[in-house]
């Protein structure tokens, strides 16, 4: 094995070695510290394991992760490979092991009473460790007191520790494998400490079961109580046992056993293992029974309760199945972790990585899902840290560097490994880790160009003219200033940082020490005239060598970097130089291999000449990523095999197995190169083939795992959340919502779907005060050229109408319910969670989304319905035909209901107030008349400039939103007086859309000048403008679907305007409360909790975190 | 009525330019300004014409798209107007960039039939007819360019080429130096010069004519400028001053294209300064290189 770290190193780029403890049973142990993390692990190193079976091992070990976290048991945070080891990361405890305890007479401190209370203690807790082991199917096979673990004093907490590595390593050395059926394999002989085996072990049978850990459960309670080690072999333990509890001479400083907690270890010291009935449950009664008996009250530590594996801790154990090769089991963990937190920002790019790398996704889909996942919290740089691996993996280091560094960078250098970048902008330079961010270091007077070593030391840059500073990557400190021969156009650096080497505008290719400042070589001399030289240096991964790629010459040269003697010049392709006799055979490459560069690859753009019998890959020397399918189309491939254009569309990196991008995603606004090319010629023949340009690859970025939680954190935490599950009213309100918020600011549970929906209906006691996140939770497809998307107020379904088709659809699953491809005319939905549709077939149907009969039939066909309006209340709706005509229809009781007498008989539009009281009715003449439904009287309506269809009406039917003539000025209108009240005058275009809070005291108009304007109804005055959406805010379609919503409470509005982004706005202050990211329009369910947006040809469902408060006047 | 075509868009916009001298203009394209222009610019580095919109579509420098000169408008400009031989030679020019040699060659023997035609008519018909092969008519239309313009480097020194190629070595050498003589910085002169200084035997006059164009040259071609300090070395060589020849050597193979002979060179040349392991290097080099399809 090829693991051998010392005290003081830091490996893995990651852990600093604190101790090497080496373990008699397992291997070696390191103690390490996460540099990023803050926090402390054990690194596990197995000693037996060969490395051909090291697979086996690590599938074994993985048991581990999935045991889920307990605080009596060491938790497993994940397993990896390294060098053919495999690396098992656990929970660092730091108190020792309970042999060293019972050895070094810690746990005999004190009195009598306290010794038996913490003796006791100790074997409540191991069982408590024991039972959960138990209850996750999981059989350790190797309890012993120097495999359980204690945290440091005073609070000495028990954990089991090395679950499943005992059948591992019987396994990877070479044991038969597990019986089918049989819950564990054979362990073999010595994998397993004789002291604690039980007799079946000793006998080497070939099924074990929960007894074995029972009987060895049981010798270590001897033990503690026995104070040393009291066996050779542990199938004689119930022999030694019967004598010592009669023996006189055993140690009187310990507490002897009290009697019921022998008896209940002679049941465990049953020899039959299927006679030994004890179970841990039990055993956990009887102990904790046994302790009030002696010590005179109970136990005074909690009961814990196994934590459900949350999103980090799933994330962690997608990677480590990953690294052992099960990438669909890998993907359910994922899954796993993102329905207990959805967009849980470690999952979303892992899961997005392995798909891109797949070909599954875009990285372009990638860098939004992350961007979903910082959503609504204005910067979140994790996310852009994310994001900028994406990019830098996509070969896009400029905009890497971009969103690290929050400049557009005029020059950007990365290490081969991704690790660290340098930017160059605004005249200085920024050396920053990638996977975190964090600035290393800064300089001022950096201009030009930028080079890093390999092993991330040493930066090089330009300054003015000729001169070249050199630093020290990690401190900025500068270690030399260099003047070329003339300025420069490329630097590199040795993978050490020891060597410069430059090309510069005179021709000239030298090389110099960083430590001297001495010229060491001149590669290429200068000459005097000067020329747009563009190319690139780079040395050799081993830096015996430099690269010189001269793009004028289209030239790759090559010198030892030791004695600088040129060792080849070759031409460097010619990206449309292509052979028109070439049947078969790869046109030509441009590229740089191993740099994220631009790259042309030459292919055909037909292969009609190729056969069926063509094999996969067409000769090519190196093999087809699996992940490209098992018979992938080969459309080309690079000269060099480096890349290859496959399934049609897909630009993959042999060398690496991942595909970068697709070529149709250019339009996707991921552009092939920063520059973007591509283009198409004809070859003599007329075979037409193209060249493609891109960007290639950068370095493989790293798997961004979660920190770890302590078992107790996460443990208590999953208590706490169950119990205020369990206690939580909402009816109570504030005191509800004040418990939910502890129980939702627990680690790992801010997106429990759990604590969401009963957050929501605690919501609904008091009104949102501020928008805390948002998040996509759904997208489903919108295809056709009319559509539209709207969610019931419920929240339960959404309505997606297509053309003429309308699909229903579970609003969180996206499942389709129903789906009417009956050319409907006119639909709408009701308050109530029920759906009017119209079509030419089947007449007007009322259908309840959630009910069992469906549909209702209102009428039968006869004419077509242009339009359906449904009250707020959702008991009445008004229909109407293209001529005008309307009726009107009881929704409870499916029936029409009489027009008013006197109304007229045919309109321009009708609406219906809030609660189905008043009828709006504006004639074809554009005169706008109020009825009362249920009399058929009429109101007095409005005269003089005041026109039509009302823009709102408020939520109790006083006040209506009328127009100017003109369409810029607004008006309230008091429907029960039947005047106009206030002028609302200030938008400089047509107002389209206007409504009311639901208290009532506040109007919302919007227009087509961009704005939305803000009203206090009493006084008539503008509260606030809020600017942001240019041009006209989009309209209202036939569903009756709007682009304002406002949310329950008053304060707080969502818009989607015509600029194709969906803003939340706080009325209160009028300002910007969040985005929701783009789209063309939005409906929202009634509690703001869920928001649908269609954007072009998506339905994209968000959810929206609401903080709450409870004002003392309730709410209406 | 003349009717032009607009050459704009890089050739793809197909709208006609009417040139109509009718007052109100030609009819049609009044009432179709869709597919007609009323007016026009033209290009006269390259001949190019531009309708209304690609000329706007030039932008503020109203640069040709082809050639980069700034176009002109016919209309402001009478005095610009173009003879008939300038007409012809334009549009030669373009045949010419379009790759249309017989087209080219066609409208430059009409532009030198032409009173006024100029020199350079001249010689570019010459250029055409050396590409074409017709060496002896080439030759005779580069002798007279030199004629009506006698500081006419370039034609002096095709006149070189081609009497070189005929065997006519004197007659070459003349017109190179003459070309020289007009242009101490032609390296293209210089380079064939020196070739054949080199193959007589006359290393001396090679450097000399080597060092004193490389003094001269300004702003130089880069290939004939790699053939020029390649010559250079090997003259320097054959005078046994192997470090300036190594010098010149490998200012040659790192700015122009790899070229065997220049290894072969640098291999010998390494070996008397007894660098073996780098003169084996460069004698593997060249014939990699000579290898090469």
């Amino acid at each position: 094995m090829g693991v051998e770290w010392r005290t003081g190193e830091t490996v893995l780029d990651l852990y600093r070695v604190n101790d090497v403890i080496e373990s008699g049973g397992m291997g070696t142990v390191y103690h390490v510290s996460h540099l990023g993390w803050d926090i402390d692990l054990a690194i596990k190193v197995a000693k037996e394991v060969t490395p051909q079976r090291v697979d086996l091992f690590a599938r074994e070990a993985e048991t581990w992760v999935r045991l889920g976290l307990h605080p009596h048991t060491v938790s497993c945070a994940y397993v990896r490979r390294y060098e053919d080891a495999p690396l098992v990361f656990a929970e660092w405890v730091a108190g020792g092991t309970l042999e060293q305890a019972i050895t070094k007479r810690r746990l005999y401190r004190g009195d009598d009473r306290d010794v038996l209370r913490r003796l006791l203690g100790v074997v409540v807790q191991f069982a408590w460790g024991l039972r959960h082991a138990h209850d996750s199917g999981l059989i350790h096979q190797d309890l012993k007191p120097s495999n359980v673990l204690l945290t440091e004093e005073p609070d000495s907490t028990v954990k089991i520790t090395d679950f499943g590595l005992a059948r591992a390593r019987a396994v990877a050395a070479g044991a038969a494998p597990a019986r089918p059926g049989s819950t564990l394999a054979v362990t073999g002989a010595g994998l397993f400490t004789p002291a604690y085996r039980s007799p079946e072990q000793g006998q080497g049978a070939a099924t074990l079961t929960k007894a074995t850990d029972i009987w060895s459960w049981a010798i270590t309670v001897f033990e503690i109580f026995a104070g040393t080690t009291p066996l050779q072999a542990g199938e004689n333990a119930h022999t030694f046992f019967a004598a010592w509890l009669v023996d006189d001479q055993r140690d009187t400083s310990i507490p002897a056993m009290p009697a019921r907690l022998a008896a209940l270890l002679r049941r465990c010291f049953e020899t039959d293992p299927r006679r030994r009935t004890v179970r841990m449950d039990e055993a956990i009664s009887e102990l904790l029974a046994i302790y009030r008996a002696e010590i005179g009250s109970p136990y005074d530590r909690e009961e814990p309760s196994a934590a459900a594996l949350r999103a980090d801790q799933n994330n962690n154990r997608a990677l480590s199945l990953l690294d052992l090769g099960r990438p669909d089991d890998a993907r359910h963990a994922w899954e796993e972790a993102l329905a207990a937190e959805p967009y849980h920002r470690h999952s979303v790019y892992n899961l997005g990585l392995h798909r891109w790398r797949r070909g599954e996704m875009t990285s372009t889909r990638l860098d939004a899902d992350l961007r979903a996942a910082a959503s609504a919290r204005d910067e979140d740089p994790e996310v852009d840290h994310l994001r900028a691996m994406v990019l830098l993996e996509g070969g896009h280091p400029a905009a890497a560097a971009q969103l690290l560094t929050g400049i557009a960078p005029t020059a950007t250098a990365v290490t081969p490994d991704g690790r660290v970048i340098i930017a160059l902008g605004n005249g200085s330079a920024q050396v920053r880790l990638v996977a975190s961010g964090e600035l290393l270091s800064s300089w001022a007077g950096a201009d030009g160009f930028v080079a890093v070593s390999a092993d991330g030391s040493t930066a090089a840059c330009g300054t003015h003219g000729a001169v070249v500073a050199v630093h020290d990557a990690t401190t900025g400190a500068q270690r030399a200033r260099i003047t070329l021969p003339a300025e420069p156009s490329a630097l590199a650096l040795d993978p050490t940082g020891a060597v410069l080497v430059a090309a510069c505008v005179d021709s000239s290719v030298t090389t110099w020490l960083v430590s001297t400042g001495v010229r060491r070589h001149t590669l290429q001399p200068g000459i005097r005239f000067p020329r747009d030289t563009v190319g690139r240096l780079r040395f050799t991964p081993d830096g015996s060598a430099i690269t010189w790629l001269d793009l004028l010459l289209l030239r790759l040269r090559t010198w030892d970097a030791q004695s600088g003697f040129l060792l080849d010049s070759v031409p460097y392709g010619r990206g449309t130089d292509l052979d028109p006799s070439a049947r078969h055979s790869f046109t030509g490459t441009r590229h740089d291999p191993g740099l994220p560069s631009a790259v042309a690859l030459s292919y055909e753009l037909t292969d009609d000449e190729l056969t069926d019998d063509e094999p996969p890959g067409m000769g090519l020397s190196r093999p087809l990523p699996p992940a490209a399918g098992d018979d992938p189309d080969v459309e080309a491939v690079s000269i060099d095999e480096t890349y290859a254009v496959l399934n049609h569309d897909e630009i993959w990196d042999l060398t690496s197995g991942r595909m970068l991008r697709r070529r149709g995603s250019i339009e996707d606004s991921d552009p092939i190169t920063d520059t973007g090319a591509g283009g198409v010629t004809t070859a003599p023949g007329g075979k037409t083939r193209a060249f493609l340009e891109f960007n290639g690859a950068g370095p493989r970025m790293s798997w961004s795992y979660a920190r770890p939680l302590g078992a107790e954190t996460i443990s208590a935490a999953f208590t706490a959340v169950r119990r205020a599950l369990d206690t939580t009213d909402p009816a109570t309100g504030a005191a509800a919502a004040a418990a939910l918020r502890k129980a939702r600011d627990l680690p790992g549970h801010r997106r429990d779907p759990a604590l969401l929906d009963l957050w929501a209906r605690v919501g609904r006691q008091g009104r949102p005060s501020t928008l805390l996140d948002a998040w996509p939770i759904q997208e489903i497809p919108v295809p056709g050229d009319r559509r539209s998307a709207a969610i019931t107020p419920d929240g339960r379904h959404i309505v997606l109408q297509a053309d003429s088709e309308i699909q229903i659809r579970g609003a969180r699953s996206g499942d389709p319910h129903l789906t009417l491809a009956d050319q409907v005319t006119a639909m709408a939905l009701a308050a109530t969670g029920r759906l009017l549709t119209a079509d030419p077939g089947h007449g007007l149907r009322l259908w309840d989304l959630a009910g069992p009969d469906n549909p209702r039939t209102l009428a039968r066909p006869s004419g077509t319905i242009s339009s359906i309006r449904v009250s707020g209340d959702g008991s009445l709706a008004v229909t109407r035909d293209p001529a005008g005509s309307f009726r009107l229809w009881d929704l409870a009781a499916a029936r029409r209901i009489p027009n008013p007498p006197g109304a007229p008989g045919q309109a321009d539009s009708v609406r219906l107030g809030p609660t189905g009281e008043l009828l709006f009715v504006t004639d074809l003449r554009r005169q706008l008349s109020l009825w009362q439904v249920h009399d058929g009287r009429q109101r007095r309506g409005p005269h003089g400039p005041l026109i039509s269809d009302p823009l709102g009406v408020s939520g109790d039917g006083r006040t209506a939103l009328l127009r100017e003539w003109g369409d810029r000025v607004v008006w309230t209108f008091d429907v029960e007086r039947g005047e106009p009240v206030h002028r609302l005058a200030g938008h400089a275009g047509p107002v389209r859309h206007g409504l009311f809070t639901d208290d009532g005291r506040t109007a919302v108009t919007a227009g087509e000048d961009g704005t939305i304007r803000v009203w206090d109804v009493t006084s008539g005055a503008g509260r606030h403008t809020l600017p942001g959406h240019r041009g006209r805010i989009s309209g209202m379609n036939l569903a009756g679907v709007g682009s304002l919503i406002a949310v329950r409470g008053g304060r707080f509005l969502i818009s989607a305007g015509h600029d194709h982004v969906v803003r939340v706005w706080d009325l209160d202050t009028g300002t910007a409360a969040g985005v929701l990211g783009p789209g063309d329009e939005a409906t929202g369910s009634d509690d703001g909790r869920f928001v649908l947006v269609r954007d072009a040809a998506v339905a994209r469902l968000w959810e929206l975190d609401w903080d709450i408060d409870f004002p003392e006047r309730p709410l209406r | 009525m003349t009717v032009l075509g607009c050459n704009g868009k890089n050739g793809a916009c197909t709208r006609l330019i009417s040139v109509s001298t009718v007052p109100g203009g030609n009819r049609l394209a009044r009432d179709n300004p869709e597919d007609w222009s009323r007016t026009h610019t033209y290009c006269p580095g390259c001949g190019r014409t531009y309708c209304d919109r690609c000329t706007a579509g030039l932008g503020p420098s109203r640069r040709c798209h082809e050639c980069g000169d700034t176009v002109t408008d016919p209309d402001t400009d009478r005095r610009t107007r173009l003879t008939p031989a300038m007409a012809a030679h334009h549009r030669g020019l373009r045949m010419f960039q379009d790759g249309r040699w017989e087209q080219a060659l066609a409208a430059f023997d009409e532009a030198v039939g032409l009173p006024g035609a100029p020199a350079g008519s001249h010689f570019t018909r010459g250029l055409l007819l050396f590409r074409l092969g017709r060496h002896d008519e080439a030759l005779s239309s580069f002798t007279t360019t030199a004629r009506i313009d006698p500081g006419h480097a370039d034609a002096h020194h095709y006149t070189g080429v081609i009497h070189l190629r005929g065997g006519r070595a004197t007659l070459a050498a003349t017109a190179f130096d003459r070309a020289l003589g007009h242009d101490p910085a032609h390296l293209y002169a210089a380079a064939m010069r020196m070739e054949a200084l080199t193959r007589a035997g006359r290393p001396r006059d090679c450097v000399r004519i080597g060092e004193r164009t490389l003094a001269a040259a300004k702003n130089p071609d880069f290939t004939a400028l790699a053939s020029v300090y390649a010559l250079l070395g090997d003259a320097l060589q054959h005078l046994h001053r192997d470090e300036e020849a190594l010098a010149m050597l490998d200012i040659a193979s790192g700015i122009g294209e790899d070229d065997p002979a220049v290894h072969r060179v640098r291999a010998a040349v390494l070996r008397r300064l007894h660098r073996d392991e780098e003169a084996a290097l460069a004698a593997r080099l060249a014939a990699a290189i000579g290898d090469r399809p």
